[in-house]
């Protein structure tokens, strides 16, 4: 996982720190244009991901052509005004099939985060809470999920439970729970041995109450912050096991299938496979940057 | 460059007449760009060799910045507007962190607040002082410098030397480390030493031993020492002359002769009012008694009954037990205040979290009320929390950060449904707000942002928002400043009067005793060495312990002068 992180430190820190403005009172847009231009590859992220989102939410908006029907004429076109990603051996613009992928990939890494957080998050909550044997068993349970490279065991899941981009999420999801479970585990334990929880045991409240209101509020923080950095290695992987074919078939337009389906033309065309792959590299380094700037926030 | 570099090495050998000149120096901090309020106006300090000043006021008077900027550990964000710092004739305004890294040792010694965070967790006490020895004297061989090290901790007060030099700062009690941190202020001989509230975290028996020892090394060495506290009471005590602080001036200076038996300022003379040691009786309630309180004092609230509990040591490797808790028993009649003193690892606290029930006892019995709390099921336990209130030590890790003031007051209110609605919900939280007098307008803050004293009165409020009957107050005043811990103590006071309350009192401080509690047991190692009224007990104790914890009262040889009673603390 940290193989994955480490481009990130490859981003040049343009951000310097918020030493000091000049004195005076100023428009809180103009503050707000500031600090944005202080941390130029902040806002270059953020720019990025809203763009990726839109492309996911409304395609429509942002091209005319069909991701699936293309005019074999045009096949194999370099990138040009009518083409900015060129066109594929079928004829289909390259650019439309990258902005209704969007949804795919995007979807499939949402839903496979939400995954290992919402599960990961609360077996770390149950076991840290209720501490004890049940905290032994589970981690070593974790332990065991630790263990096995993730890759592979996504893959045995995939083809246990079919082949579909969907089915690929599941899998990234479930893999990524034992990192969650931990890190909520951590903090969990700090928590609930701390003076407010048993002050608020000392005053009658139940085990679920302290759980809900206290213990949950205070731990949840490291686990947030490894959810947004997770969006980007979940969006790896989606494109990962697609590439590998493990996603929806063909003509889906997914980014990670699309790089599978360019490498044919590797030697001809390079660029069929280079552009989307520089799209994943683009929007997985953009939510790397967003989510190290909330971890700094925390 | 060279004229600078003459000057250190000047500083470090000559005998200046002045060590330390602070002159009408104004710091103030930058915040989110803005330059704030300024922390010091104006402030003024000179410390000669083998005096001992001062520096008196509560938290936020500026005592820490003016400390820092003397020793040139400013955080960057603060900025020195005006006014001179002068190290001997060296005038070190402008200095940046290489020079001052060259004197800091040699010249000035630094004690820190808190000797807990003080020393490095993973590395033994000895190797830091070794550290220390080498960083002004590179040639001394690993022989040499450790027998100095030896030495240096002998100075400071420490006794088995060779133990403390191979241990971890957690193997040292707090006054251990505070000795070691001394030792490592002193280890390139520095003339002066500026000590910020070096014992405030400290047991009162120890904090008395370390500031003897200070007064010791200064006629010894002839050490200029710069003393920073809150506790006006330590202050006159030791300090040959005084410089009290408020909202960032100097209110007041002088000998302290002077200072101390006739103060000019409302303020200073409030300060002295809230030292413990002031007082020789009771505090006064300032509110009425309750209506209806005719039941007979003689009939118990509280009984225990030879208290025992072991804990497991767990990293030990025989299966030795600690015995916290030895027979413990004793009796608080309805009403009134029982005070259990004694220092750190007494056992008051695990007493403490026994009557409340956070413990189970390994023997003996707790009896509330005519009941057994031992032998009670879990819905008549929660049923008896109502009875029974706890308050902590640390207010701001008692009450959980994310809850606002108003919050955190209805919680206990919520959890027994012990009123209907909003609006019922919050009458009485303002209710509660009004009686231990905090300002409605921070209900809606977090913890984070009220002081010490005001958060202690929110943790207050929630313990009597349940309408308890018997509180149990673990060190709840310690963590507080003289000043804000006097208001507190009268709020308790003023509270018992009129709600009729019964507190169970854990101290280690036995000048706080006398203000608040009508009877008294001295704990030690588990054990109760003397009980008895807190009146017979201040005159005539019979334990010889009991004598050295009186003898230890911070500020007892000040004597307050003749309107002081009157300034009070609501003055």
């Amino acid at each position: 996982m940290s193989a994955v992180a480490d481009p990130v430190e490859g981003i040049p820190e343009v951000a310097t720190r918020d030493i000091d403005a000049a004195p005076g009172v100023r428009q809180l847009a103009t503050r707000w244009l500031l600090a944005r231009a202080r941390q130029p590859g902040l806002t270059v992220a953020w720019l990025v991901v809203i763009l990726v989102i839109l492309w996911a939410v409304v395609p429509g908006a942002f091209t005319t052509s069909s991701p699936v029907v293309g005019n074999i004429a045009d096949a194999l076109q370099p990138p040009s005004i009518h083409h900015i990603f060129g066109t594929d051996d079928l004829g289909r613009d390259m650019y439309t099939r990258m902005v209704y992928g969007a949804s795919h990939t995007l979807s499939a890494t949402l839903y496979a985060v939400a995954v290992g957080f919402l599960a990961g998050g609360t077996i770390g909550l149950v076991s840290g809470y209720v501490g004890g044997v049940v905290d032994g068993v589970v981690m070593r349970f974790i332990d065991v999920l630790l263990s096995v490279p993730t890759l592979m065991l996504c893959m045995v899941i995939v083809a246990a439970l079919g082949y579909s981009t969907m089915n690929v999420a599941l899998s990234i999801g479930i893999v990524s729970i034992a990192s969650f479970a931990r890190v909520m585990r951590a903090d969990v334990l700090r928590v609930v041995h701390s003076e407010y929880v048993e002050s608020s045991y000392g005053l009658g409240a139940r085990r679920l109450r302290v759980l809900v209101l206290h213990v949950l509020p205070n731990s949840v923080g490291a686990v947030l912050s490894l959810a947004a950095l997770e969006c980007g290695v979940a969006m790896l992987a989606v494109a990962g096991l697609g590439f590998l074919g493990y996603g929806d078939p063909p003509p889906t337009p997914e980014w990670g299938l699309a790089v599978a389906e360019g490498q044919t033309y590797l030697a001809t065309y390079p660029y069929l496979a280079l552009i989307p792959g520089a799209v994943i590299a683009v929007v997985v380094l953009s939510t790397n940057r967003i989510s190290r700037s909330i971890g700094k926030g925390r | 460059m060279t004229a600078v570099s003459n000057a250190e090495r000047h500083l470090t050998t000559g005998s200046p007449a002045t060590l330390l000149t602070i002159d009408d120096l104004h710091v103030a901090y930058r915040l989110g760009g803005k330059l704030g309020q300024p922390a010091a106006r104006g402030v003024s300090v000179q410390v000669r060799p083998g005096e001992l000043v001062a520096v008196v006021g509560e938290s936020g008077s500026g005592k820490t910045t003016v400390v820092r900027a003397s020793l040139g550990l400013l955080p960057p964000n603060a900025e020195i507007l005006q006014g001179r710092i002068t190290y001997g004739e060296t005038d070190v305004t402008k200095w940046g962190d290489r020079q001052f890294g060259k004197v800091r040792g040699p010249f000035v010694g630094f004690v820190p607040q808190d000797p807990g965070n003080a020393l490095n967790p993973v590395k033994r006490v000895g190797r830091q002082l070794v550290e220390a020895i080498l960083l002004h004297d590179r040639k001394l061989g690993t022989a040499v410098s450790r027998q100095l090290a030896l030495e240096k901790f002998r100075t400071a007060g420490l006794t088995d030397v060779e133990r403390v030099f191979a241990q971890f700062p957690h193997e040292l009690s707090g006054g251990m480390k505070q000795r070691a941190l001394i030792a490592i202020a002193l280890a390139s001989n520095p003339k002066l030493l500026i000590a910020d509230e070096p014992t405030s975290s400290l047991d009162v028996t120890v904090q008395k031993t370390i500031l003897d020892h200070l007064d010791r090394l200064r006629a010894e060495l002839s050490l200029g020492v710069l003393l920073v506290t809150h506790d006006l009471g330590i202050a006159a005590e030791r300090a040959d002359r005084l410089v009290v602080m408020q909202a960032g001036r100097v209110v007041e200076r002088g000998p302290t002769t002077v200072v101390a038996s006739a103060p000019s300022e409302p303020y200073t003379r409030r300060l002295l009012a809230a030292a413990p040691s002031s007082h020789h009786s009771r505090l006064e309630a300032t509110r009425p008694a309750a209506a209806g309180d005719d039941e007979p004092a003689t009939s118990p609230i509280l009984v225990t009954d030879g208290l025992v509990k072991h804990f497991k040591l767990p990293h030990h490797r025989s299966r030795e037990r600690l015995t916290a808790v030895d027979g413990v028993s004793f009796s608080i009649a309805r009403g009134t205040t029982h005070a259990i003193v004694g220092e750190s690892g007494a056992g008051k606290s695990t007493v403490a979290r026994i009557v409340f029930g956070f413990t189970k006892p390994d023997a003996g019995t707790v009896t509330f009320d005519g009941v057994h709390l031992g032998t009670l099921d879990r819905a008549a336990r929660r049923e008896s929390r109502r009875q029974v209130q706890f308050v902590y030590q640390n207010p701001f890790s008692s009450l959980d950060p994310r809850f606002t003031v108003r919050r955190l007051i209805a919680e206990p209110l919520q959890i027994h449904r012990a009123v209907a609605g909003r609006p019922a919900l919050d009458q009485r939280v303002s209710e509660l707000v009004e009686a231990v007098a905090l300002d409605p307008h921070l209900l809606r803050r977090h913890p984070a942002e009220l002081s010490g004293g005001q958060a202690q009165r929110v943790a207050i409020a929630r313990a009597l928002a349940l309408n308890p009957r018997l509180v149990v107050l673990d060190e709840a005043v310690s963590a507080l400043d003289v000043s804000v811990q006097a208001q507190v103590l009268q709020l308790l006071v003023d509270l018992q009067a009129s709600l009729g309350l019964t507190y169970l009192f854990i101290t280690h401080d036995l000048g706080v005793v006398r203000l608040i509690a009508h009877t008294v047991s001295v704990m030690r190692g588990g054990r109760i060495v003397e009980d008895g009224p807190v009146g017979e007990i201040f005159a005539d104790p019979r334990e010889e312990y009991t004598r050295e914890l009186i003898a230890a009262i911070p500020g007892r040889g000040v004597t307050p002068g003749r309107d002081m009673t009157n300034a009070g603390v609501s003055a």
